[in-house]
């Protein structure tokens, strides 16, 4: 049977420097960090596990915008739109 | 390659009126390979470095999370895996190293070239005189000089009339340069360079063009596109056009006394310091000694008196040759 995961990483770009990155991926680069919660796998590439160590990762589902929200205690500075952060 | 001469008035009459060669060696080259190159650098500096065509030249300006310029690089795209990135003095490493460190795994690759690879810069309104295929500005084309192929390269912006040529192996250049004093070329050195630089009131590294300021008030506008969407600093670089915010300006300063002016050195309105001299040099077109200097926007009105190290200077409008010159002879 084929694993899936939830790829969770940075990658450079937006205002600030550093975009996040979510991707349904079918398992995991050789230097990735597993992460398994509620029965997901995620992974987190080595690089981008250095800025998003102790990141807290969650949906909103307000009225003010559905989506996944990032907490990352690295994160210096964020831009206007919050999608973008530099650390 | 030789910088034989160097007799100022023959080197600054080629740049202003005939054709000048000029060895540009020394500035950073940097090889970009692989397919993303274009599109991070896109994502890193104030231009649009994506949707290029092969032979499309670009300049742009890597900016910091606070708008402030990193450098200024010209973007060669020779191929949609291969550009080159030529920067300033020594910034090539500067360069690599930023761009790497927001690599995360994306296909591409910088690799400096600046010690196998050489430059030459040609210069000056009769540049078509050499009888070498020269390109349309903003664009490269790979020409032959003395059997030895060549990219040239026209950088489309504010810049005196001038190509670059590419060479890339190093051992190649002293024949490509003999070709060219052949064909006509004069050569010349960076003294006299600047001095035409100065008099246009255009911009240079590592003077008007640090990491102390942000590419609008470094002269660097036309290299910033606003319609292209986020990148590094962009928000900063936006506020300050959308609000006007900047606090100082690039100016040209004329000499009251006739002393040369220091580069670096302070400038005072009363008790109070309002600039810093980035540029100086004697003007030959103005016969007088000039600058340029980043003043404090209150006191940048053309015709305002400040106080320098070197005596009172006079606030002109850039570029020197279109101002309206107080006492100019």
């Amino acid at each position: 049977m084929e694993t899936f995961g939830l790829k969770v990483a940075v990658k450079g770009g937006g205002c600030s420097g550093l975009e996040y990155v979510l991707d349904i991926v079918e398992g995991p680069q050789d230097d990735d960090k597993i992460i398994e919660h509620h029965g997901l796998e995620l992974y987190v590439p080595k690089k981008s596990y250095i800025f998003l160590a102790g990141t807290e990762l969650d949906f909103s589902d307000g009225l003010n915008g559905k989506g996944f929200v990032f907490t990352n205690p690295n994160a210096t500075r964020t831009c206007g739109c919050g999608d973008s952060f530099s650390a | 390659m030789p910088s034989s001469l160097e007799n100022f008035d023959v080197g600054y009459d080629a740049l202003s009126t005939g054709v000048a060669i000029l060895d540009r060696s020394h500035m950073g080259r940097v090889v970009a390979s692989g397919g993303d190159a274009l599109d991070l650098i896109n994502r890193f500096s104030t231009n649009e470095t994506t949707g290029l065509a092969d032979g499309d030249v670009v300049v742009t300006v890597l900016t910091s999370q606070i708008g402030r310029v990193l450098e200024l690089i010209t973007v060669v795209r020779r191929s949609a895996t291969e550009s080159i990135l030529m920067t300033g003095l020594g910034a090539e490493d500067t360069v690599v190293e930023w761009l790497d460190r927001y690599n995360f795994g994306e296909d591409c690759n910088f690799a400096v070239s600046t010690a196998t690879s050489a430059q030459i810069t040609i210069s000056g309104p009769k540049a078509t005189d050499l009888g070498i295929n020269l390109p349309e500005p903003g664009r490269y084309v790979t020409a032959e000089i003395d059997g030895v192929q060549v990219e040239i390269v026209a950088i489309s912006g504010p810049s005196l009339a001038s190509y670059e040529v590419l060479i890339d192996e190093k051992s190649q250049a002293r024949n490509i340069w003999d070709g060219l004093v052949a064909a006509g070329g004069v050569p010349t050195n960076e003294d006299t360079f600047d001095v035409l630089r100065v008099e246009q009131g255009l911009s240079a590294r590592s003077s008007e063009i640090s990491n102390e300021a942000n590419p609008l008030e470094a002269g660097l506008l036309p290299y910033v596109d606003f319609d292209k969407g986020c990148y590094m600093g962009q928000e900063v670089i936006a506020r300050l056009d959308t609000y006007d915010k900047l606090q100082r300006r690039l100016v040209g300063l004329l000499s009251e006394s006739g002393i040369a002016l220091s580069v670096d050195s302070s400038l005072k309105a009363g008790d109070r310091e309002v600039g810093r001299i980035t540029s100086a040099v004697t003007s030959r077109s103005l016969g007088r000694p000039i600058a340029m200097a980043y003043v404090r926007k209150a006191h940048t009105e053309p015709g305002t008196v400040l106080e320098s190290v070197n005596g009172p200077v006079i606030v002109v409008e850039l570029p020197f040759a279109a101002a309206v010159v107080p006492g100019s002879r």
